[in-house]
């Protein structure tokens, strides 16, 4: 078993630290802005969840809405594996990820 | 978005873990004993009017609930794996509901119409017949028993009409 839990998940553009959007940001938006109940829902599904218990075999996937920036962003996510959370500890780390350019 | 935030693209983080467990070694794969109580309440229309709920339609016999979307890429893949699970099933001893989530009339019967023009989904217009089943990604499926407690849960899109599937889904107990 492996979990998810985005909250070990660290985010860096150009060597500062950034903060990507957790997903209860967006209800007060939503309500703002009187998004229907539909594409609320739709818009979450996209997104990873926060906590996750990987099953053996399990294939999910999502999104992560980190603020726009030019710099390069880095990504170092944290793991820990085992039914009790005390096995092995899995890091990786992704570098050079960029935001695509914005057309409008 | 207005304001100077957009998505970083679309970081698609696909996990995978090889492990595997001795509990559910008996199960097809991809299927596990989640018996997580009563189900949450279903009660939906089909996009011709039909009404299904799973607390009183569902009573006395296993039901299938599956939650699926268009743009979901694994749903895509395994809608026509349920149609012919459904044609290959011998018994009738299990009802399969899907359950559209949050889309409407037109982008539900184009997608049928393409990839399993046999099936019928009820539609969770607004999703929160979703959100009250918090599965953990789309797609979804949940094997309630016929007194209404879900027993399985399927980890993803899975390949339902091969045997060890179809073998399951017939031995499940009435």
């Amino acid at each position: 078993m492996l979990w998810l839990q985005l909250a070990n998940w660290r985010f860096s553009a150009g060597g500062q630290p950034i903060t990507r959007f957790h997903r209860d940001d967006w209800k007060p938006r939503w309500e703002e802005m009187n998004i229907p109940l539909a594409s609320q829902s739709t818009f979450r599904w996209t997104l990873l969840p926060e906590n996750l218990d990987f099953q053996p075999d399990e294939r999910e996937g999502g999104s992560i809405i980190l603020p726009r920036t030019r710099a390069p962003i880095s990504l170092q996510a944290e793991f820990v594996t085992g039914s009790d959370k005390r096995g092995r500890v899995v890091r990786l780390q992704f570098d050079n990820l960029y935001c695509a350019e914005d057309p409008s | 978005m207005t304001k100077a935030r957009v998505l970083l693209g679309y970081l698609m983080l696909l996990i995978y873990s090889h492990a595997s467990t001795a509990q559910d070694s008996a199960l097809p794969k991809g299927v596990r004993v989640y018996e997580a109580g009563a189900a949450p309440v279903l009660h939906l229309h089909d996009m011709d009017g039909v009404g299904f709920s799973l607390q009183d339609d569902g009573k006395g016999r296993w039901v299938f609930v599956h939650f699926w979307a268009s743009w979901c890429g694994p749903c895509r893949k395994e809608m026509p794996a349920i149609q012919r699970m459904v044609q290959r099933l011998e018994s009738d001893r299990v009802h399969v509901a899907l359950v559209n989530t949050a889309e409407d009339e037109d982008t539900i019967f184009s997608f049928l119409a393409a990839v399993a023009p046999e099936m019928s989904s009820l539609m969770d217009s607004d999703g929160q017949a979703t959100e009250a089943w918090q599965p953990r990604g789309l797609p979804a499926t949940y094997l309630v028993d016929p007194q209404g407690l879900i027993r399985y849960q399927a980890l993803g899109g899975l390949p339902w009409d091969q045997p060890d599937y179809l073998a399951f889904l017939e031995q499940l107990p009435r």
